[in-house]
């Protein structure tokens, strides 16, 4: 009898270990793991501030800084004479940045406005608005003309250009759908007709279309087209889960740069980082950068690379907004991501 | 899910012996006390947070997309939950105003009743009518935002119905998104870290 008894306190004692164990590993699987923390304090690639500026009020607005600070950046561009403009949705107008001072102010047609992109000297905004436009100025900041979205198109969620055309970019079942719209050097040929989607890829400064998707849990494939059809594809894998696909684009010396965010979490803890990599012509990563990706404001684009091949990345934390140009790390033998 | 007694299984237990012990042992204390903690350890690991008792009615997930569909085009207005399909100029609703219409907690409300029981930072601060699930299960209806941590409204919170995921791991939502904007239908970035998940109670999966 005294033995079922001291099985008893054994049996039990066993199962409150078990329990502790348990508890105790699900309380450290709830805190950010290790080599996250590790990974934050690894950032490569050194980040250069181009633009940083304080949260303001803007026009008078109920705002918390300065006057004449940006308040709700939804987007920014970088374009050919390296000027920065930054979509400052809350207070509706654009800034333009030269060398980190601002030096033009825009104020936008509407408060819907989005998404910009530059193409030589046209700069171009998406309108959300009841009906749906992209909005042209020149490089001095006059409105140039409004060309309507055909209302039939789906969610449009970006902007984007390609030799003077002006594609919108909409969510497809395959990734991305861009549709054509119309011409940055002839604007008045737009045609309300909903056009076909003329890529489900993302157009590259040398002619050729990339589509990206995320394959596995930690997996993104891009496959890479020319005119001849399928020319190349590579593939990343992340150490977390990825979660997203930011941003797909090319340099003009036919580079690919994938911008994805991974991370890991639970319910209540989460930890994410923004990598961009980029890969040669022949589909080699050469060159890459992390950092964690911890926004205080949601942003239409966070990311913009150049044809140049520079690297910019928008930033907000509850000090401001920043404007960074992001060094890439070249890869090392052996460290191919 | 109940939790058993251990008091109950003690005595069982020493009714099986052929003579009952003539008094209780520091081994059948500590016995009886570890039992007791494991248990008790257990089924309350055991029991899920969202199966606590919830007053709100029961509702699908194809109502709570339908009433937000219903709102497209609405103006936001901070504070408000309400709105009209006959007229878009009419009312309006700030993010959390919208969603909890959707959800239609703690009870039902019809899209003209201005009703804003909860904010932004009761639903991610709070489980009131809904719980937390991680990223990887969010469905369409499920609630996804942040709040500022110390409810003081400092224009860090909001908060959007799930419709759908694209594969670029973009999520497409209802929101009433911000002043001078109206309801819509549109695709988000939820991929920071910031971002969090929630789940009505009684919630009906139709799709």
């Amino acid at each position: 009898m005294r033995r079922t008894y001291v099985f008893g306190a054994w049996l039990s004692a066993a199962l409150l270990a078990a329990t502790a164990w348990g508890l105790s590993v699900s309380i450290l699987a709830s805190a950010p793991p290790h080599k996250d923390a590790g990974a934050v304090s690894r950032l490569r690639g050194a980040d250069e501030p181009v633009v940083g500026a304080t949260w303001g009020s803007g026009r008078g607005d109920a705002g918390r800084s300065a006057e004449g600070e940006p308040r709700g950046p939804l987007s920014f561009a970088v374009d050919d004479r390296k000027r920065v403009w930054l979509l400052d949705q809350e207070n509706g107008r654009l800034t333009c940045y030269d060398h980190g001072a601002p030096s033009l102010e825009v104020t936008l047609p509407d408060v819907a406005c989005e998404d910009l992109v530059t193409d030589r000297d046209r700069i171009c905004v998406l309108s959300q608005g009841e009906p749906r436009r992209v909005h042209v100025f020149d490089d001095s900041g006059e409105l140039v003309c409004s060309i309507a979205i055909p209302p039939d198109l789906p969610p449009v969620l970006r902007l984007s250009t390609d030799r003077a055309r002006i594609l919108v970019e909409c969510p497809d079942e395959r990734g991305r759908a861009l549709y054509d719209i119309g011409s940055l050097a002839r604007p008045e040929e737009t045609s309300q007709r909903r056009p076909g989607p003329i890529f489900r890829s993302a157009p590259l400064p040398t002619g050729r279309r990339v589509r990206a998707r995320i394959e596995a849990q930690s997996t993104v494939v891009a496959d890479v087209e020319d005119d001849l059809g399928p020319a190349l594809r590579v593939r990343t894998d992340e150490e977390g889960d990825i979660r997203a696909i930011l941003d797909v684009s090319g340099d003009r010396h036919g580079s690919l740069y994938l911008t994805t965010v991974s991370g890991e979490d639970d319910h209540e803890h989460s930890t994410a980082f923004l990598t961009v990599r980029r890969f040669d012509e022949r589909g080699v990563l050469a060159a890459w950068a992390r950092c964690a990706y911890t926004p205080l404001t949601d942003a239409v684009r966070r990311v913009v690379v150049t044809a140049s091949g520079e690297v910019y990345r928008m930033d907000s934390d509850p000090a401001g907004v920043r404007v960074v140009r992001w060094r890439l790390e070249p890869v090392e033998t052996g460290d191919r991501r | 899910m109940k939790t058993p007694s251990p008091t109950c299984r003690i005595p069982d237990l020493a009714s099986r012996g052929a003579a009952p012990p003539r008094s209780i042992g520091p081994v059948r204390l500590l016995s009886a006390a570890a039992l007791l903690a494991a248990l008790t350890t257990l089924g309350a690991l055991a029991v899920p947070n969202h199966a606590v008792a919830c007053t709100c009615p029961v509702r699908s997930d194809t109502a709570c997309i339908n009433t937000a569909q219903s709102g497209l085009g609405s103006p936001y207005a901070w504070g408000g939950a309400r709105w009209s399909t006959y007229d878009r100029d009419w009312g309006g609703a700030d993010c959390s105003g919208f969603v909890i219409k959707c959800w239609q907690v703690p009870r039902a409300s019809s899209i003209y009743e201005q009703y804003h029981p909860y904010g932004t930072y009761h639903i991610f601060n709070t489980s009131e009518h809904w719980y937390s699930i991680p990223r990887s299960s969010v469905a369409r209806a499920d609630a996804v935002g942040y709040s500022d941590p110390d409810g003081s409204g400092s224009a860090t919170g909001h908060v959007v119905l799930f419709d759908r995921g694209d594969p670029w791991g973009w999520a497409l939502v209802y929101e009433a998104p911000g002043t001078g904007l109206r309801i819509r239908h549109a695709w988000r970035d939820i991929s920071a870290s910031k971002w969090r998940f929630r789940r009505r109670h009684n919630l009906v999966r139709t799709s």
